[in-house]
């Protein structure tokens, strides 16, 4: 009776874990996406906010209107022919017009509202002055065409300093002290210097000076036909900003990464497995690798999300058409939707990152237990 | 008759003659020197010029005026530039005396504007603050114009008079001050027990920032508290220009303009500039300029003045006055340069660059090169969408648009007169009294008064859709109708053969017909294609139309009346070969597509519509347009669509109209776009993701490239003047001008005028008169012992003015000598 008692309550006591742990992984997958995403909801309202300066952007904008009109109208010489009656109802005429046009004849307060709505359900309408490059003002085809250069770039020089920081780092950990190490460390605040800083100076070098590669753009002018040709053409406008990209950081990355497997390799159990003789690979792998995964794994996915947004700076000096020159230019023009639809994508590819990133916690790290209370060690 | 050897001469000099017009025909290049142009984007002129200097890039197309690029410039041999004149800097005053907080505003008394104009020293402000590429200006007249060399003697004796002079000005503005109720308590001036504080709104993108300090500092000097904001454009406009000046927000603004082509007639900025009437801003009507110059503006911009020295004291009068009430007082012309490669040659205005003339594709060359490549770059690239209705008018798209599309007058690019390009001749008739010239050298122009213009009843006044037709000027003036300018315009008689599409079709006359109507038709509102934009303008347009004859198709002679008129005859043109110039120009076919996609709801040809029905702006050249017009193209093929077809219909046959769309289509299947012209060059393809336009060399552009080589580069004349340096009154004294260019004497036949004037010690002009032409590129004046006798003891300025006929831009030198007793 006792084991048969016991091996019916063994069932029920899983069953009961089950739904102990379901009930608590849905409570807190809701508990986090409701925090998330109202942290979103205010992050996208507060751009909305800056980015239209509470509304005065609004009177700065009707300002140029009434300007350009003005401008437009007094370096025609026919208006002459017109009464000043005439004149006057004709430059409000048009200067309403524009306004309407602009959208600015409504209160900005209820605008925004608009705008958040908009931007949260993802319904990106229409630009407000910039066009996309083939002339569309639809924001989905502005951001559009903006990402494959950006995605093409940012991936391209992201992923590579990623990995190959990762692997110098792993490298320079088992040399600690080695020359190489040393040059590391003293090349290690270069990453005060920003990755356009560079661009300036490589352009300088290898466009300027040498002539090897290209000043900027992304393609030969005119644009080489057929694939290989294009391919190539692209990969060698690419060297100069993945390179800048990579010389900004890869020293400081190295040196950081490297410092940090330094303190996992110095762990009591690394020295235990030192001392039970197993190869420098194993211990690499298992006893420092692992235990350092999730914070590894967060810098990946955080360097992931980063490649939508560009970098501002580094794509204006090499001219490269991506999301970074585009959010710049819409910052520059206020063009609300734009700013509006690359923050809210920005938002929701982070929230969703920081959601993913908890349970992919729990899945590499056996210590971390989803919505449950701490760790175990 | 001839023997063999004679025989074998004649024979051996006909092949020659055979073979030598062979090759001269082959080497006759026609459209442009140069096989391609790409333009690609380059946002930044120091990259820019690092890529000149490689190589890299021919031409920076942009107008720029940094300095130390310019420095760049001027020490590389491989570098040179074009330099441009359009833009111009002020210090715009708040002209309000009170505040509605209670607060004295100095520059709301006119003297202390008025001595503004010697507190500031515009040498150093061009010299110091522009790094040089400005010139010091006084008066409102551009200095590169035509208009400043015919009143150049109120013009120096203007510049004399507000001068800087510090102390004059710290005066002046005390005693104002003072009468005004101020106190100088400590050094500050205070009213009302409280110290008044000067805001200077400075622009902060460019040199007006370093403006603002300077002027600050100034103000600081004479006792004013100042504070200097720095702002953008956008953030500046709601502050000057749209907020109320009564609210105290700001005293300065350090303002800019921009001449967006060489004007030959500035008589209508006044009226901009110092009246009320200026822009409907609560600014301008705050503005209470003294009556006499309030009636001057007026009068300069409706022309009312019947003869040149008329205007010419008016335009004294007008520029006098201004100085006296400075509600804006002019700082400096700023001299901005087009970098290129020196082997580089194109023409370039003289007002905003190499984008303002349509004649850059024709003139680009590399050296003596034909054929190639040429890359520019520009800030930007296909900033909006192409369409010539109401599409980009950014200059940046304008620079690639205006190679594509030919028109029947050319504007000169260093004077702003009128050439005839697809035009034989023109008749320009004036009513009696308006003063109206023509330059003699201009002989396709012939000019005629009249004391009467009456406009034919048969004449097209304007397009009616419920009628179907235009109205004719019967119908609608039964009484009659008047106007005070014909012309008639006779175009070449090759027109039909000789200009076609890009797609290979026969310029036509429906290519204006079309254009005409659907511009009007698009501002009716019951119209399938109506667009709010366009119904702003219709009611003036209908009552300022004055009506237009058709009197022959084949050649094509057209007659135009006109309420507008010019001063000088050429720019009295009207012009149907190019009428949709502004933004660029299409043929009927592809016109009538884009009629077909705005009334079925796909696209619009504005932006405004475009925005209102939420679907995208029409683009010919790129973009999400080019499916939606080939499912159109396809549609007109099919049914041979002609768009107001009855009105339209019996202009041209069905064949004509199949024929017209089995080109586009043909076209479109190449080269994947909608984009025609008639230009010299072909769009070959817009790169819209990798920023760049490809142009290529129309072969069968009707006219040989080297037909406006005089354009190639801009022959402003260098002056030097040399002579005695002293004289004893009552005794001659001769001084040479000597006028070159590039080093070159400057051919006699080319040079309009050399006018001189001599400044006393006072600064008053004591004589003015016209130097003598003794050679190429020599002048030759003579003071007389009559004349001389009565000049003041002291020293003298001699000025001389070159006014060139190829350039506007007079060219200055003086001469400093000293009258002995």
């Amino acid at each position: 009776m006792l084991n048969i008692g016991t091996t019916q309550a063994a069932p029920a006591a899983a069953r009961s874990r089950i739904r102990d742990s379901v009930s608590r992984v849905f409570k807190y997958t809701a508990v986090r996406g409701i925090t998330l995403l109202v942290t979103v909801v205010i992050a996208v309202y507060l751009t909305i906010l800056i980015a239209n300066g509470g509304g005065y952007v609004d009177e700065m904008r009707k300002g140029q209107i009434r300007e350009q009109v003005a401008l437009e109208m007094s370096s025609n010489p026919e208006m002459a022919l017109l009464t000043i009656q005439q004149r006057r109802e004709l430059e409000n005429s048009l200067v309403e017009s524009r306004i309407k046009r602009a959208g600015l004849d409504r209160p900005f307060f209820v605008r925004s509202f608009e705008y958040l709505w908009d931007g949260l359900t993802l319904n990106l309408g229409r630009a407000e002055y910039l066009v996309s490059d083939s002339g569309s003002r639809q924001v989905r085809n502005i951001l559009g065409e903006r990402l494959a250069p950006t995605l093409l770039l940012m991936a391209s020089g992201q992923l590579l300093l990623f990995f190959s920081g990762m692997s110098i780092a792993l490298f320079l950990s088992r040399r600690y002290g080695s020359l190489l190490d040393r040059i590391v460390i003293a090349l290690a605040p270069t990453s005060t210097a920003p990755a356009w800083f560079y661009g300036i100076f490589l352009i300088l070098i290898f466009a300027g000076l040498l002539g090897w590669l290209p000043f900027s753009g992304m393609i030969d002018a005119p644009p080489p036909q057929g694939f290989l040709p294009r391919t190539l053409s692209i990969l060698k406008h690419m060297i100069l900003p993945v390179g800048a990209l990579i010389v900004s950081s890869i020293f400081p990355m190295a040196y950081s990464w490297r410092t940090f497997f330094l303190i996992y390799s110095s762990e009591d159990y690394v020295e235990m497995a030192k001392a039970k003789g197993l190869s420098d690979r194993q211990i690499e792998r298992r006893y420092v690798l692992r235990p350092t995964l999730p914070t590894i794994v967060t810098s990946f996915a955080l360097t992931l999300i980063t490649l939508w947004v560009g970098a501002i700076v580094l794509e204006t000096v090499f001219a490269w058409p991506g999301i970074g020159r585009l959010t710049q230019q819409a910052i520059n023009m206020f063009d609300t939707p734009v700013i509006v639809a690359t923050t809210v994508i920005y938002a929701y590819l982070l929230a969703l990152t920081l959601f993913l990133l908890d349970i992919i916690y729990s899945l590499v790290d056996p210590r971390v237990k989803l919505g449950g209370g701490g760790t175990r060690s | 008759m001839f023997n063999r050897k004679t025989t074998f001469a004649l024979l051996a000099i006909a092949l020659v003659l055979v073979f030598s017009f062979g090759v001269l025909a082959e080497e006759k290049r026609m459209g442009t020197w140069v096989d391609e142009v790409v333009i690609v984007e380059e946002p930044n002129i120091t990259t820019a010029i690092s890529r000149l200097q490689a190589g890299d890039l021919d031409i920076y197309a942009s107008a720029e005026s940094q300095a130390v690029s310019f420095a760049t410039i001027q020490e590389d041999p491989n570098l040179d530039y074009y330099t441009t004149f359009g833009s111009y800097s002020e210090l715009t005053f708040n002209p309000v005396p009170v505040f509605n907080d209670g607060r004295l505003n100095p520059f709301g008394i006119r003297k202390v504007r008025e001595a503004m104009n010697k507190l500031i020293d515009r040498d150093y402000i061009a010299q110091e603050l522009y790094g040089g590429l400005a010139l010091p200006k006084t008066i409102m007249l551009n200095n590169a114009y035509v208009d400043y060399s015919r009143v150049v003697e109120t013009a120096r004796f203007l510049e004399f008079k507000y001068a800087y002079d510090f102390e004059e000005a710290k005066t002046i503005i005390a005693s104002e001050l003072m009468d005004a109720g101020a106190k100088l308590v400590d050094g500050i001036w205070h009213w009302d027990g409280e110290p008044i504080e000067i805001l200077i709104l400075a622009r902060a993108e460019d040199e007006r920032k370093l403006v603002g300090d300077y002027v600050g500092e100034q103000l600081s000097k004479v006792g004013f508290v100042v504070t200097v904001d720095y702002r953008t454009s956008a953030e500046a406009s709601p502050i000057w220009m749209s907020g109320d000046p009564a609210n105290g927000q700001w005293h300065i603004y350090t303002g800019g303009w921009v001449a967006g082509e060489v004007y030959r007639d500035q008589g209508h900025i006044f009226e901009q500039m110092f009246s009320r009437r200026g822009m409907a801003s609560p600014l301008w009507l705050a503005m209470d300029p003294i009556p006499e110059l309030d009636d001057l503006c007026t009068i300069l911009y409706n022309k009312k003045f019947t003869t040149m020295e008329e205007r010419n004291q008016l335009f004294s009068r007008a520029l006098e006055l201004s100085l006296e009430d400075s509600p804006r007082i002019y700082t400096v012309d700023q001299i901005s340069y087009i970098a290129r490669r020196a082997e580089i040659s194109v023409a370039s205005d003289l007002a905003q660059g190499i984008g303002s003339t349509p004649l850059w594709p024709s003139t680009l060359r590399r050296g003596d090169e034909i054929g190639g490549r040429v890359t520019m770059a520009t800030p930007q690239v296909l900033v909006e969408p192409w369409n010539p209705i109401a599409g980009s008018n950014w200059a940046v798209d304008q620079l690639a648009i205006r190679a594509t599309f030919d028109r029947g007058f050319i504007s000169n690019p260093y004077t702003g007169s009128r050439m005839p390009h697809r035009v034989e001749r023109m008749e320009v008739t004036v009513q009696e009294g308006l003063p109206v010239a023509k330059s003699p050298d201009s002989d396709w122009v012939t000019l005629e008064f009249a004391e009467e213009i009456v406009v034919p009843g048969d004449a097209w006044l304007y397009w009616d859709p419920d009628l179907g037709r235009y109205i004719t000027v019967a119908e609608k003036y039964p009484e009659g109708l008047t106007a005070p300018r014909k012309t008639v315009v006779y175009y070449r008689e090759d027109l039909y053969d000789a200009v076609t599409w890009h797609d290979g079709s026969n310029w036509h006359i429906l290519d204006f017909l079309l254009a005409s109507v659907l511009g009007w038709d698009r501002g009716y509102e019951g119209s399938a294609i109506y667009d709010e934009s366009a119904a702003i303008n219709l009611a003036i347009d209908q009552e300022n139309a004055r009506g237009f004859r058709i009197l022959s198709i084949d050649p094509f002679v057209y007659e135009a009346y006109a309420l507008s008129w010019y001063i000088d005859a050429e720019l009295n043109t009207a012009d149907p070969f190019g009428i949709l110039y502004n933004y660029g120009t299409a043929p009927w076919h592809t016109l009538a597509l884009g009629v077909l996609a705005e009334i079925n709801g796909d696209l619009a040809f504005s932006s405004n519509k475009a925005k209102e029905l939420g679907i995208e702006q029409l683009g010919y050249n790129t973009g999400p347009s080019i499916p939606v017009l080939a499912k159109w193209l396809d549609y007109a093929i099919e049914n041979n669509y002609l768009p107001w077809a009855d009105f339209l219909g019996q202009f041209i046959t069905e064949e004509e109209i199949a024929e017209r769309y089995a080109n586009l289509k043909a076209w479109y299947e190449e080269k994947e776009h909608f984009w025609l012209g008639t230009g010299p060059m072909y769009l070959e393809r817009a790169y819209p993701v990798e920023r760049m336009v490809h142009l290529k060399r129309y072969e069968n552009y009707s006219e040989p490239a080297d037909k406006w080589a005089i354009f190639d580069e801009p022959r402003i004349a260098e002056v030097d003047v040399t002579g005695g340096n002293r004289v004893r009154a009552g005794s001659e004294i001769r001084f040479e001008v000597e006028v070159t260019f590039k080093g070159e004497p400057y051919p006699l036949e080319l040079i309009q005028e050399v006018k001189y004037i001599v400044l006393d010690a006072t600064g008053s002009v004591a004589y003015s008169g016209y130097a003598e032409g003794i050679a190429d590129g020599l002048f030759e004046i003579v003071l007389t012992a009559e004349d001389t006798a009565q000049l003041p003891i002291g020293s003298n300025t001699l000025e001389t003015i070159v006014l060139p006929t190829p350039v506007a831009a007079a060219s200055f030198g003086s001469h400093t000598f000293v009258t002995l007793p």
